[in-house]
């Protein structure tokens, strides 16, 4: 018992000193200004917004599209995957008014998802960059210009990478939670990883890509759920960099209740096995950053849970009384250090993205307690499904996360 | 709530005292004099360093800390009631800097802001003088009346062109911007100006031309519009009018809502 404890313990301490130095490093890369300098000439983008029964808040999504502010040939395609409301309507009246505006309807087609959607929205255009944006997406004027600076600047850069706000933060408890993981984990750990491992993760939307990358790279896996997770790999397998430029902002929604956000996990806890699956079974990944990104998959989506369900564990035994072996490994103080961790992960995040408030703060620190343990439940759910459906050799069906009508930015 | 205010700005205050009696009542008595050591020493590189490094330098010299003291708890197999109390020490340690931080922040922050305002404030009178020729309707109809009275003086024309356009209010805001975009590119930025009644309806001031050169305006916007937006659906009106009185012209022109 004693060596297994003491095992865990300098796991833990391994992990949380990565993770110090990851804050640290975020810390230093978002303080540092970034310099921007505009290009002489911008390269064409063609923006690809896949839809489905998007009526709902696709009139602001497109209407925020065309007030981006790029100097270079811009075009936005509409990619209505079989959609069954009004969003054919609004996608075609934008399309008649508007000449750089295309509704697209894509052929009925299996497997159905986004990534087969944006591969047809790949065949049908010619741009030398593409951006893509879910069909809840409001960038801010400035986003495209800014990622499409980075990514023409950095060297061998596959493309660049935005930051993705939460539009309704101040819906409810929920909300606001999600919007802060995403300041923490989305932005400032890429910013530390960025800074040290010069590694980029594609969030999915508000990220622009070179087309001739994405064709060396074969286009977009259809089956893969956590499409972009499964493109990041093949993109860095192939040495190429994905920069992340917290400045390029986007507004999206993030689910308003419990049922549709773990249902949106699931999914993308489903998708990360089936991507760490894929690059067990491929040996040609197991090198260089491609390795860190699965390890780093591997500490999120397991070692993390695993942990955090011993250190439930523990602190359950010791309430109810059972009697356990007298500690001189100081856990509680790795356990303490844990928490000071993630404490400056959430201020620090909020510091940069300025939006401190006593209510953020008191909820940032609230969600070790509560938000961090709905990971335990998601990880579950994911293994179940996934190993059922690996077990009757079904596809894992697409899922469109819920929309709320919402305002403008 | 502006007291509420008031007393939100005085917290990393108390917190900062709090601390200060926490490390007096709970660490051995040889420790308080190292806090205080420690205290002082890292407030003096706090501002010493750059003040963009300052929360970076908080957060790390408070993990770096942690880590030591973590350290030696493990060396000196140290049992869990007095693992709380290196816990407690780290904890005085962060919250003090970071109320000491906080407060500097604070005054920072106004600092910059008095800073950026004043730069907005230069930026806006460059804007308004010289960059941009979209004005408000009061902007517009002074530096339109000013101007008139120069043209007179020199036997010059000036003319009012309204340009409105017939479309679906959901779309009205983004064709707003369009026609601003391609105005400000197809006339002239020192002599011309144009203003907006509502989002449809445009004025601009075309000055010292004819009617040949507000011609040649017109056809200047459709065929930049018409590469943005599809000008075969849209119903566009331009109507040119001579100015010779001001307020004759535009009521003329049927802006009701113009002041």
């Amino acid at each position: 018992m004693k060596i297994l404890l003491f095992c865990v313990m300098i796991f833990f301490a391994l992990l949380l000193i990565y993770y110090s130095i990851l804050t640290v490093a975020g810390i230093y890369f978002r303080q540092k200004k970034q310099m921007k300098k505009p290009l002489k000439e911008y390269p064409s983008v063609a923006i690809l917004i896949p839809a489905h029964n998007e009526g709902i808040v696709i009139h602001n999504t497109l209407e925020a599209m065309l007030k981006l502010t790029y100097p270079g040939q811009l075009d936005v395609y509409l990619l209505d995957d079989q959609s069954t409301d009004n969003t054919a309507d609004i996608g075609r009246e934008f399309s008649s008014i508007f000449t750089n505006c295309h509704y697209v309807q894509v052929p009925n087609g299996n497997p159905k998802g986004k990534s087969r959607v944006l591969n047809y929205g790949l065949s049908i255009t010619e741009s030398d960059y593409f951006i893509v944006y879910d069909a809840d997406n409001q960038p801010n004027e400035d986003a495209l210009k800014l990622l499409v600076e980075k990514a023409v600047q950095t060297p061998n850069a596959a493309g660049a990478i935005g930051y993705v706000r939460t539009i309704n933060q101040e819906k409810n408890l929920l909300t606001r939670m999600i919007s802060i993981e995403f300041q923490v984990f989305q932005l400032l750990m890429q910013c530390g990883r960025w800074a040290l491992f010069k590694t980029g993760s594609l969030p999915g939307t508000n990220m622009l890509l070179k087309r001739s990358v994405i064709e060396e790279v074969g286009g977009y896996d259809p089956y893969a759920l956590a499409e972009d997770a499964e493109l990041t790999i093949r993109i860095t397998a192939k040495d190429y960099l994905l920069p992340i430029v917290p400045e390029a902002e986007t507004w999206e929604q993030e689910p308003e209740n419990l049922k549709v956000f773990l249902k949106q996990r699931t999914r993308w806890l489903i998708g990360n096995l089936y991507l760490l699956e894929k690059l067990f079974y491929d040996p040609t990944f197991w090198r260089g950053k491609v390795l860190y990104h699965t390890g780093q998959h591997l500490l999120t989506y397991f070692f993390f849970v695993i942990m955090l369900l011993f250190s439930n564990v523990w602190v359950v035994l010791n309430v109810v009384g059972v009697e356990l072996p007298v500690l001189t490994q100081p856990l509680l103080m790795i356990w303490f250090l844990s928490y000071m961790v993630f404490s400056f992960q959430v201020v620090g995040s909020m510091i940069f993205n300025q939006n401190t408030s006593a209510i953020n703060l008191l909820v940032g620190m609230f969600m070790y307690f509560t938000y961090s343990q709905l990971f335990l439940i998601l990880l579950f759910r994911a293994i179940y499904s996934y190993s059922v459906s690996r077990l009757r050799g079904k596809t894992i069906a697409w899922d469109k996360t819920k929309r709320y009508k919402e305002g403008q930015v | 709530m502006k007291q509420l205010n008031n007393m939100l700005i005085a917290i990393p205050f108390i917190l900062f005292v709090y601390a200060q009696v926490m490390a007096i009542y709970f660490l051995p008595q040889s420790l308080v004099l190292v806090h205080i050591v420690v205290l002082v020493s890292m407030t003096v590189f706090l501002f010493l360093i750059k003040w963009n490094w300052s929360f970076a330098f908080i957060v790390g010299t408070t993990l770096l800390y942690g880590f030591i003291l973590t350290w030696r708890a493990f060396g000196a197999q140290l049992p869990q009631a007095q693992q709380i109390e290196f816990i407690v020490m780290n904890v005085i340690y962060f919250v003090s800097l970071l109320a000491i931080w906080y407060s500097a922040q604070h005054l920072h922050k106004l600092k910059l802001t008095l800073e950026n305002e004043m730069q907005k404030k230069s930026k806006l009178q460059k804007y308004v003088n010289e960059q941009s020729s979209l004005l408000t309707n009061r902007e517009f109809t002074e530096r339109v009346s000013l101007s008139l009275v120069g043209l007179k003086r020199r036997n010059e024309m000036g003319y009012l062109m309204k340009i409105s356009a017939n479309m679906i209010k959901e779309n009205e805001n983004i064709y707003k911007k369009v026609l601003t975009e391609v105005i400000e590119d197809s006339t002239r930025d020192q002599f011309d100006f144009f203003t907006y009644t509502d989002s449809l309806t445009f004025l601009i001031y075309l000055q010292n031309t004819d009617e040949e050169g507000s011609r040649v305006v017109q056809s200047r916007v459709l065929n930049k519009l018409s590469r943005k937006i599809n000008i075969n659906d849209l119903t566009l009106i331009f109507t040119t009018k001579r100015i010779d009185d001001l307020q004759d012209t535009i009521s003329h022109f049927k802006v009701g809502s113009f002041s």
